[in-house]
């Protein structure tokens, strides 16, 4: 169908009203003249700290062990307490050797292992190991990953020497990475096929020298394969590890009045978290007597609870970063089995790794600020006074030391007086 | 009665589809607003005269035009525009386009006419921002304050209209304003400590919205003395714009005077192709001083207008007229500020543009460019603007 020319130029005038429409720019002026006094926002802050702002619910902890964190624990009097070994057994090693000559795939069942090295990844950050020595150590019994403890190989058996029962040494090496973060325990072609031999009870890695706590994980046992056949052939091998998991004595300790929250055993405390209902209309402390303004009415640009960390004894305390979080509490009447809700979180400050509402412990750090401005505002919106919340670490067992704070937070609000600019 | 409908209809699409008031000028900020003129470009590329032309002329003017209209008829009027601005002694540019006009008219039965029309009134939209610094939290934050006002107010004209002879026509009807402003107040931080580890702070945003509303009145007279001259007169007003908020009990309502408005203009043929038109205009807003006390104050408007076109006799079925004119008008509403008000700003302009009519007048496009220049230093405010307008008239015959 043609369009007849006067409809045609119609058409023409509106698509091309469609296209410049969208262009359009607000005239801006700068500059404090030119701000309308009633338009100026006013931003405060504010330190809450009464004693009855938290109240404790309970303590809880021994929700997780070793079997649920992702790395080991080597520890030797550190503390002056603590002492940990980590076992683990290799089960996968192969049956056979493939290799190819002159185009021609072969595969031989005979073959011999080459000289290895056991490879420790070493979280510097997390582990004091400044004059540390691993020894690795071959287990002189059976023992089972999902049931060994310091005293006990297995649910039925104790160890013949407490913190896993000792066979010969097989190697050692400092604690403290020459370069980059692994650390290579030596091993000879004899240990190596032992050690791959599937009933090889497994190994034990401890720690002697100065006192130290040594966070690693293992990427392996790298050796090399001879077939039989071609003596002259090497073939690059690692050897995985299988099941793995560490003991140690004794007991993170529990506190008596401190909070705590993180830890091998992820212990977690539950508070009850008294919310203002009215905060200063201008700021903190208040120049004079200026009343106060509802929270619900205000914008909350930020609020934190402050926590302030103590020391933990028997070297259980946190090295490297912890990674706090609050959740709240459903049913907090459960104590410890009380389930717990979503993340205390703003998720417009959701980044691509991190979640806001957690806070980070460093070393050093004297206060720990978990930001919680957006859930606060809500909570103040939906006339809540009071909500229980549960302070842990996360993921749970994700660091080993656990982190105790005083029995009480401050709550720290940055808040906006709601401001309109009137008509003329 | 087809067409009718589909122009009526077309008259919300483009209502809708974008505002009869965009973003013009930083005056827009000062008093109510920035008076705007619900004129076709044809009026427009002759400085603004917008009554007592000959042929047809759809300005939202004179309500007595549709009484010479020879068959109903849709008129979209299209308006870019590009403007610098000087406050303060920062320079900005902003660009907009916008339906200042969108007119549906026809004649009826016996000597009647009826015209339903959208048009600008008073532009709100602009923006003011400011920054500084703040310790908050033992971190300093630098802090920028926005207050972005959007809307304004627009005029909807209903109008009936009557040929008491071949050379006297009268009009009346009356203009529903309708509109809203919306108030975004926004405020950021960003932390000025780039060594520490500083609490992200949510912005601050706060939102108030009126919604205008109000009723007046308008009449008109046309008369041609002779042949080739036109003169009219127009007035409106009564009655006051109401802006109530919406949605927020702490806002505060307001209600403004509207001001008396009186139009005069005509337009005389000097040669066979050459015709002179002149135009002046009072809208009495000074009525609203007193509103608007603490914002600078309102006095009278006023403004005269002239131009000329030039239509060469042509053969067949089209034409294509040229034309140029110019205008002044003293702006009613001034900047307020702590340390003193403003002067009141004015607004010059030179205009010039064409038209082109097809098949046999059933269609026309008029087109007008504008060279304009608001207010002065002593204003507080010194603007120059290019501004264009479209307009397409379709005639149902």
């Amino acid at each position: 169908m043609r369009l007849r020319r006067p409809h045609f130029l119609f058409a023409a005038l509106c698509a091309a009203t469609v296209v410049t429409a969208c262009s359009d720019d607000i005239p801006t002026a700068s500059g404090e003249d030119a701000f309308p006094p009633q338009g100026r926002a006013s931003t405060f802050d504010v330190l809450l700290s009464a004693d009855s702002l938290t109240v404790e619910v309970g303590r809880f902890s021994d929700y997780t062990g070793p079997g649920d964190a992702a790395y080991l624990i080597v520890a030797d009097d550190f503390g002056g307490v603590l002492d940990a070994h980590a076992l683990v057994r290799f089960t996968d090693a192969p049956q056979s050797v493939q290799f190819s000559s002159g185009g021609t795939t072969f595969i031989d069942t005979a073959f011999v292992y080459a000289p290895g090295n056991l490879i420790a990844r070493v979280d510097t950050s997390a582990s004091a190991a400044a004059g540390t020595v691993l020894q690795l150590w071959a287990v002189g019994q059976e023992w089972s990953p999902a049931n060994t403890t310091w005293e006990r190989a297995t649910d039925s058996t104790l160890w013949q020497e407490p913190g896993g029962t000792r066979a010969e040494l097989l190697s050692e090496a400092s604690a403290t990475p020459s370069a980059g973060d692994s650390v290579l325990l030596p091993l000879d072609s004899a240990q190596v096929a032992r050690i791959a031999d599937p009933d090889f009870p497994g190994l034990l890695l401890t720690a002697r020298g100065a006192p130290g706590r040594v966070r690693l994980t293992l990427a392996g046992l790298a050796t090399a394969l001879r077939p039989a056949s071609r003596t002259d052939t090497t073939i690059a091998q690692t050897l995985m590890q299988g099941p793995r998991t560490f003991i140690f004595t004794p007991e993170p300790p529990r506190s008596v009045g401190a909070w705590e929250a993180g830890g091998i055993r992820s212990a977690r405390t539950l508070f009850r978290l008294r919310i203002p209902d009215r905060i200063s209309a201008c700021g903190d402390p208040p120049p004079t007597s200026c009343g106060t303004v509802a929270l619900e009415d205000v914008t909350v640009n930020s609020a934190s609870l402050l926590f302030t960390p103590v020391p933990v004894p028997g070297g259980f305390g946190p090295l490297g970063t912890t990674t706090l979080a609050l959740r709240s509490v459903f049913e907090p009447g459960l104590g410890r089995a009380a389930p717990l809700g979503p993340l205390v979180t703003d998720q417009r400050f959701v980044g691509a790794a991190t979640v806001f509402a957690q806070g980070r412990l460093a070393p050093g750090d004297t206060v720990v600020a978990i930001p919680i401005g957006q859930y606060l505002q809500s909570v103040a919106r939906a006339d809540s006074t009071a909500v229980t919340l549960a302070l842990l670490g996360e993921p749970e067992a994700a660091s080993f030391g656990v982190a105790w704070f005083q029995p009480a937070a401050r709550l720290r609000i940055v808040y906006t007086l709601p401001s309109r600019t009137p008509l003329p | 009665m087809r067409f009718a409908v589909r122009g009526v209809c077309l008259l919300v699409t483009l209502s809708a589809l974008n505002s009869p008031l965009a973003a013009q000028s930083l005056l827009a900020g000062s008093g109510l607003g920035l008076p705007g003129e619900a004129l076709d470009a044809r009026a427009a590329a002759l400085g603004g005269v917008g009554l007592g032309l000959a042929g047809t002329s759809f300005s939202l003017v004179n309500p007595a035009f549709s009484a010479r209209l020879p068959a109903p008829a849709i008129v979209a009027t299209f308006q870019p525009e590009r403007t610098r601005s000087d406050f303060a002694g920062s320079e900005s540019d902003f660009s907009t386009s916008r339906f200042p006009l969108i007119t549906v008219a026809a004649p009826l039965a016996g000597r009647w006419g009826a015209s339903i029309g959208y048009g600008a009134f008073l532009d709100q939209n602009f923006a003011f921002q400011r920054s500084d610094s703040l310790e908050l939290a033992g971190e300093r934050f630098l802090v920028r304050d926005t207050v972005r006002t959007s809307g304004g107010v627009a005029r909807f004209r209903l109008a009936g209209s009557y040929a008491a002879g071949e050379r006297f026509s009268v009009g009346a009807g009356i203009d529903l304003f309708t509109g809203s402003r919306v108030v975004n107040s926004v405020r950021f931080f960003t932390p000025l400590d780039s060594l520490g580890v500083a609490t992200p702070l949510l912005p601050d945003a706060g939102r108030t919205e009126w919604e205008y509303d109000g009723v007046g009145v308008n009449a008109g007279v046309e008369w041609s003395p002779r042949n080739g001259v036109i003169l009219a007169a127009a007035g409106s007003g009564g009655g006051t714009l109401d802006a109530t908020p919406v949605g927020d009990t702490l806002a505060q309502a307001a209600s403004y005077s509207l001001p008396l408005a009186l139009h005069a203009g005509g337009s005389a043929r000097l040669t066979s192709a050459a015709t002179v038109a002149l135009a002046g205009r009072w809208k009495g807003w000074s009525r609203a001083d007193e509103d608007l006390r603490d914002s600078g104050g309102a006095r009278d408007e006023w403004g005269v207008s002239g131009g000329v076109e030039y239509d060469p006799p042509s053969s067949g079925t089209r034409s294509f007229p040229l034309r140029v004119g110019a205008r002044y008008t003293a702006l009613p509403f001034r900047r307020g500020a702590a340390s003193g008000d403003f002067d009141f700003p004015a607004e010059r302009a030179i205009t010039a543009g064409a038209g082109a009519r097809f098949a046999r007048g059933a269609a026309s496009i008029d087109l007008a460019g504008e060279r304009g220049w608001r207010g002065d230093a002593g204003a507080g405010v010194d603007e120059s603007f290019w501004r264009a307008s479209l307009s397409l008239t379709l005639f149902g015959r």
